[in-house]
């Protein structure tokens, strides 16, 4: 479906400046119907290589080929013709305000030139796939982030596209709304077929709804391949470090966790009996044995009402002395 | 009260100054926009790179920036006598005042339309837009709003600058105020047509300010 075949790119110098390589001999191949995630840190080249699937960025070297079209040779006008069938949305949408939603959507369509009749009919469809039918006459401006992607899918999916490129589209919602956004891409996926690309920075998007990953490091990709082997036996120290980086976000989004030190097993029966008293329960998010200093750490959770979970909390901290607490989160 | 007031030259006056601002007006739109637009749009990394264009359009719309409105009035003299077959009248004063006003709208223009977001141009090229419809319907429509409130701006800039038009004879309530009414010894005259004056621009920037604020979507 998409094939990247060493794919390079140099921005000249500007000025006194130096050039910049934003892409170093990408390959990738992307297939029909895949989730394919590209993730990396800001600069790592992401976006010029998602860029360069529409045609946005030209590669300096090498092809980028969609649907057996050379994306990277086509005429204005023939580029024009191919973008119609490959939808994007954006990290801050880039709706025309000017327009209402209902308008917004239509915009590809007249960009397209399907008769007015036929606009209405898709447009209506389309507002009801993404849930947005009883805000078609609402402008931009008067919706939250979460419906303003929402325009942004329904207007990217407004010609049928067979590719839907995701630019950080959920990188300025809040995790509920990343959520549901991500659900909705996941549905349409799965509907239709349409191959999805999506590049981000949290490991957590990838996690829930790609199938195939790209690790990418300054202008290179580093390691790539199916979700599971990735996440399972991931090679490269980027990679881990995005794998961490998801769990300690995780963490923190699950409430109020401690990292206790305990020696004697009467630490960890206290520990319980805390519990107990405060009608909280335990819940380990992690741990580690130290065979040499008998000083074994423990990382966990308090989860129930939370008067008693902070009551419980004070009442560890204050017993310090028995049990050492290294972290709290 | 006002018993030395000629009224009927008040009318005429008032006339030869809705006909003078409410023309040059329609065309300083009319050349402003679309030289705006080529002003942004031929800019670097835009959507019709050109730099030659960019700087001779911006050469040009600079001159005629930098003459002050009475040299413009005698310069184009001849090009009123070429348009229209007569340098004298209010139809003649007309030209001087377009040339004069629609360089200074297009720098407006070009402001307004720098604000669009790059990103909302770049998600319109993903959709396949060609540059035209991009102008047409993204980049006017986006920035109509300050392109409206600019374009107010303008409109009392021309009805000041119109009461020079008497040099060419224009006529017209500035000029009236200063030969019949500063002139003259006419204190009476010279109340009126400035009270008009001030109405008219009231009138201009009240109705601007409207449908401006209407067009805002934001």
């Amino acid at each position: 479906m998409i094939q990247v075949k060493k794919v390079s790119k140099v921005f000249p110098a500007q000025g006194k400046g130096e050039s910049v390589t934003a892409l170093k001999d990408v390959s990738l191949e992307i297939e029909r119907g895949d989730i394919f995630g590209i993730i990396g840190h800001s600069g790592a080249g992401k976006s010029t290589l998602l860029r360069m699937l529409n045609g946005l960025e030209k590669p300096t070297t090498g092809s980028v080929i969609i649907d057996g079209k050379e994306i990277s040779k086509l005429k204005d006008k023939e580029l024009r013709l191919a973008r119609q069938k490959i939808g994007m949305i954006f990290q801050h949408f880039h709706l025309l305000w000017s327009r209402t939603v209902r308008e917004n959507v239509a915009f590809p369509l007249e960009v397209a030139g399907v008769p007015k009749s036929e606009i209405q009919r898709k447009v209506d469809q389309l507002l009801e796939r993404v849930g947005l039918q009883d805000r078609a006459d609402a402008y931009p401006s008067q919706l939250s982030g979460g419906q303003k992607q929402r325009v942004g899918i329904a207007r990217a999916l407004a010609n049928d596209p067979d590719v839907l490129l995701c630019d950080e589209a959920t990188s300025a919602l809040d995790p509920e709304t990343t959520a549901s956004i991500l659900q909705l891409l996941q549905e349409i996926n799965r509907e239709t077929g349409i191959t999805l690309v999506l590049i981000t920075h949290e490991m957590s998007v990838v996690r829930s709804i790609c199938n195939k990953i790209a690790v990418m490091e300054a202008g290179e990709i580093v390691e790539i391949g199916e979700v599971e082997e990735i996440f399972n036996h991931a090679k490269h120290p980027v990679t881990r470090k995005f794998l961490q980086q998801e769990i300690n976000e995780e963490a923190k989004d699950l409430g109020k966790c401690l990292t206790v030190t305990i020696s004697k097993q009467s630490d960890w029966n206290n520990l319980i009996s805390i519990a107990q008293t405060y009608q909280v329960s335990i819940q380990i998010v992690g741990g580690e044995i130290q065979a040499t200093t008998d000083k074994h750490t423990i990382s966990f959770r308090l989860l129930g009402e939370p008067a008693n979970v902070n009551k419980a909390i004070d009442e560890i901290l204050s017993q310090a002395n028995k049990m050492e607490v290294i972290e709290r989160v | 009260m006002f018993d030395q007031v000629d009224w009927q030259q008040v009318w005429i006056a008032t006339q030869e100054t809705l006909f003078m601002v409410g023309i040059s007006t329609f065309f300083t739109a009319l050349l402003g926009i679309p030289l705006g637009v080529l002003l942004v749009i031929t800019d670097r990394g835009h959507l019709w790179e050109n730099a030659a264009i960019q700087r001779v359009l911006g050469l040009i719309v600079n001159i005629f920036r930098a003459v002050p409105f009475i040299v413009l009035v005698l310069f184009l003299f001849p090009v009123a006598e070429f348009i229209l077959g007569t340098s004298l009248g209010p139809a003649a004063a007309t030209i001087p005042l377009i040339a004069g006003a629609a360089p200074f709208y297009a720098r407006m223009v070009e402001t307004a339309i720098r604000e669009i977001d790059r990103g909302v141009i770049e998600a319109s090229q993903a959709m396949g837009a060609s540059k035209f419809t991009i102008v047409r319907k993204v980049l006017i429509p986006e920035a109509l709003p300050a392109i409206v409130s600019g374009l107010t701006v303008t409109c009392v800039s021309l009805i000041s600058f119109s009461a020079m038009a008497g040099v060419v004879g224009g006529g017209g309530l500035g000029d009236a105020a200063f030969r019949f009414g500063f002139q003259s010894f006419n204190d009476q005259m010279l109340i009126v047509c400035g009270v008009l004056l001030v109405v008219l621009v009231q009138i201009v920037q009240g109705i601007g300010d409207l449908i401006s604020k209407r067009l805002d979507k934001r």
